[in-house]
């Protein structure tokens, strides 16, 4: 029988895939790949948790739209960004874009 | 006169000299009719002479004039207040005060005629005469010290009178800074007792001072009784050193001569200078405190030693270095410290003989010293053309053409050398005899009271008295080579030549000191008067006049006297031909190194300038190395600390998106398995619980 607990652990799974790729990947839109990620993990949780805790609410369901439609605005957003970024610098390496350092 | 007796007269007494200075400063701020001035002080001098006179407190004690007025109250009931305390010493020290001041006055209508800031000098005078009389009637600390420094003030804008001139201002500088060395001590121990007795007054003080003497509670934190009893007399004896001009700090009496000369009379000859051995007298209780009825106290042995010693010490150097000086007037000024330090070893023989013989030479000093001081304004009067008129080898031979002057002049030298009939002889045998009395040396006929112990103790006194045996040598000498250097022989200078005897303000003011100066010794000591009048005591066996201290006295004054006509007496240089030639003293036949080193002052002056220099160096090296090190350490390091801290910080900012996002994930899994650690130890675990009930649903 699938329980809560495995849902669970594949959230986390893709939580941490996201997480280990936003953190390390060089590539812009690598990382913003991997926020992606990252976001539909808190999706899956979010329903997983309505599923087995209490299915009669709906907030978990207000919550996952509004997360996919933030997720798709910020993806045509972070694009937009990165394409400026690489018209200013020349890359999309972020090792290279360290403008704002100490 | 009979209304002046009573209240009104004694604070007429403190406000007529203060009117009197109060109009005299207006008309020199307004600068009209200046020559009002000192029509205006000397009124007011004499005004307060009468209701001096009018409360004469009579010779049974018990009618004191006592009157005061609340100046401040201070918390609960802490009061300060001014008054007239008007008791026989109060009265005779008075009296001392408004007599000379009178006569100087009139003296100066004469001698600063002329002079710019006429009118500011009698105002000075007579507002030194009103804190002189606020001084010497003090009923409480509060007063006596404010009217001590206010004296000071008067002494400061005197010398510096002629400000104008470099050597006056620095004088007067020097002056206000030595006594001020003093007068820390003096008010150090003015709060001292004050803060024991829970008060400025008087009566109070002495109570509680007796009771903590007696061995009460301990009065002050950090200060046993013990210690009290005689740290607090040493402290107002600073204070004395520092006004009375005794060693270590009787160097700046000599520069004080640089103001006019009748203040020289005034101020540091007859009554400023006095103040010292006056508040000594006046606090004698303090002195001999006596702990067991007749027996002193150690404490008190303590300070009345330092008191002899101090005495002794200064007699004999003032006394010394007054023998090679050759301005007249620094003569004199050396001639008043050694006298001053007669009365304080009169002082230091303790008790009240002690206080009735210092009161007694103080008042016959006064007279004899102003007479001296005034005589010799006469003749710098009358020189005041050449171009050092205090220089006696510019002198000589004025006896002919300023009879006045040298005949009284020669009361005054005859006064303070010490001849019988003269004041002066009366009052040093007075000392003398005392001090040898005290030691107990059994010599000259006296016998010694060693075994009841009034004062200092006997091997003290004894030196003090050999001292004051040998001063009265140097007395002589020098006081009687004075007189031939400027009167006797023949004129050493042009100016010396044209002299001409000084108008008659001048030589009224001479001829009624020279009075006084012949007579007040014989009729002050005429059935120990004095003494009677002063402590209510008959004389005792101490203050008999014993011929062998007359006799040893009078001879080694005649010695004095005759070894400086000797030497002074043979025609000078100019005289003999040898005209254009430098007149040379005699004193400088004395062996080269001692001449030196009494030229040089014992050094003391430079003995000053090298500790106050060295001290000084030393002090502001201290705070120089705190400057450095700790202030601009404190300054410098903080800014170093933030710049390495903005370093490190800086640092962490690498700009590195990916750096900052690993920063905020890690913190936020650090937080969460603190806030996991943290409710496993509580055992509260509500989130925790919550999750697991989640979960296993």
């Amino acid at each position: 029988m699938i329980g809560l607990p495995h849902y669970l652990l594949v959230g986390s799974a893709l939580f941490g895939i996201g997480a280990f790729g936003a953190l390390t990947r060089r590539n812009a839109i690598a990382v913003l790949l991997s926020v992606e990620l990252m976001l539909n993990a808190a999706n899956l949780n979010f329903l997983a948790f309505w599923r087995f805790l209490d299915a009669t609410a709906m907030e978990a369901h207000v919550f996952v739209l509004i997360g996919l439609t933030v997720a798709a605005a910020e993806a045509a957003l972070g694009l937009a960004i990165v394409l400026n970024v690489y018209r200013e610098f020349g890359t999309v390496n972020l090792d290279e874009i360290a403008e704002l350092r100490g | 006169m009979g209304s002046l007796s009573g209240p009104l007269g004694l604070w007429l007494l403190l406000a007529a000299p203060a009117a009197g200075a109060a109009v005299g400063l207006c008309l020199a701020i307004v600068r009209r009719s200046e020559r009002l001035a000192p029509a205006v002080t000397l009124s007011a001098t004499a005004l307060a002479g009468l209701a001096a006179l009018a409360n004469r407190p009579s010779r049974s004690a018990g009618v004191l004039g006592d009157v005061d007025l609340t100046w401040l109250t201070i918390g609960d009931g802490f009061r300060i207040s001014v008054g007239v305390h008007l008791d026989h010493l109060a009265w005779v020290m008075v009296g001392v005060v408004l007599s000379v001041s009178f006569l100087v006055q009139l003296y100066s209508v004469a001698y600063m005629k002329g002079e710019t800031g006429y009118a500011r000098y009698f105002g000075y005078l007579a507002l030194f005469t009103a804190s002189m009389v606020g001084l010497v009637v003090a009923d409480n600390l509060m007063q006596l010290y404010a009217c001590w420094e206010l004296v000071g003030i008067c002494s400061y804008l005197l010398i510096g009178f002629w400000w104008h001139k470099p050597s006056a201002a620095a004088a007067s500088k020097k002056a206000f800074v030595v006594t001020r060395f003093g007068d820390v001590g003096f008010l150090l121990g003015v709060l001292l007792l004050a803060t024991a007795a829970g008060s400025f007054d008087l009566e109070i003080v002495q109570q509680a001072y007796r009771e903590i003497g007696a061995g009460g509670p301990q009065a002050i934190g950090l200060v046993s009784n013990q210690a009290f009893v005689w740290l607090v007399p040493i402290l107002l004896l600073c204070g004395a050193v520092g006004k009375s001009a005794q060693f270590p700090l009787h160097i700046w009496l000599p520069d004080a001569m640089e103001g006019p000369t009748p203040v020289s009379a005034l101020i540091h000859a007859a009554t400023m200078v006095a103040a010292g051995v006056y508040m000594v007298a006046r606090l004698m209780w303090m002195f001999t405190l006596s702990s067991s009825g007749m027996e002193l106290s150690a404490a008190s042995a303590i300070a009345l030693n330092t008191v002899l010693l101090l005495g002794a010490a200064t007699a004999f150097i003032g006394a010394t270095i007054a023998i090679v000086q050759y301005d007249i007037k620094k003569v004199l000024a050396y001639s008043t410290i050694s006298q001053l330090g007669f009365m304080m070893m009169a002082l230091g023989a303790g008790s009240a003989s002690g206080q009735s013989t210092a009161t007694y030479h103080l008042v016959t000093h006064a007279f004899f010293k102003a007479l001296l001081f005034l005589a010799a304004g006469s003749v710098i009067h009358a020189l005041h053309h050449s171009a050092d008129p205090n220089d006696m080898r510019g002198m000589g031979g004025l006896w002919k053409r300023m009879p006045v002057t040298a005949l009284t002049c020669g009361i005054g030298i005859l006064a303070l050398v010490g001849l019988p009939p003269f004041a002066g002889f009366w009052s040093k045998d007075a000392v003398i005899g005392l001090l040898l009395h005290r030691s107990g040396m059994g010599i000259l006929g006296i016998g010694g009271d060693a075994h009841a112990r009034m004062g200092a103790d006997p091997w003290v006194a004894s030196i003090g008295a050999v001292v004051a045996l040998v001063v009265t040598l140097l007395t002589a000498f020098y006081a009687t080579r004075l007189w031939l250097a400027v009167f006797a022989g023949s004129p050493r200078s042009k100016d010396a030549e044209t002299a001409t005897e000084s108008p008659w303000p001048i030589t009224t003011a001479l001829v009624a000191l020279a009075i006084p100066s012949v007579g007040v010794g014989w009729w002050l000591h005429h059935h120990h008067l004095l003494h009677t009048y002063l402590t209510g005591l008959r004389a005792g066996e101490d203050l008999e006049m014993h011929m062998g201290v007359a006799l040893t006295a009078t001879a080694l004054g005649l010695v004095g006297v005759v070894a400086a006509w000797l030497l002074y007496r043979s025609p000078s240089p100019r005289q003999a031909g040898q005209a254009g030639s430098v007149w040379t003293d005699p004193v400088e036949r004395m062996p080269r190194p001692l001449l030196t080193f009494l030229t040089n002052l014992w050094y003391v002056d430079r003995l000053w300038v090298w500790v106050g220099a060295r001290a000084a160096m030393a002090v502001a090296r201290v705070v120089a190395w705190f400057d450095r090190s700790v202030v601009d350490g404190a300054v410098r390091g903080s800014g170093r600390v933030v710049a390495a801290v903005g370093g490190v910080m800086g640092r962490s900012s690498s700009g590195q998106t990916q750096t900052y996002a690993a920063l905020v994930i890690g913190g936020t899994v650090a937080l969460i398995i603190l806030l996991a650690l943290y409710e496993t130890a509580t055992g509260s675990g509500q989130s925790a619980a919550a999750f697991g009930m989640a979960v296993t649903r």
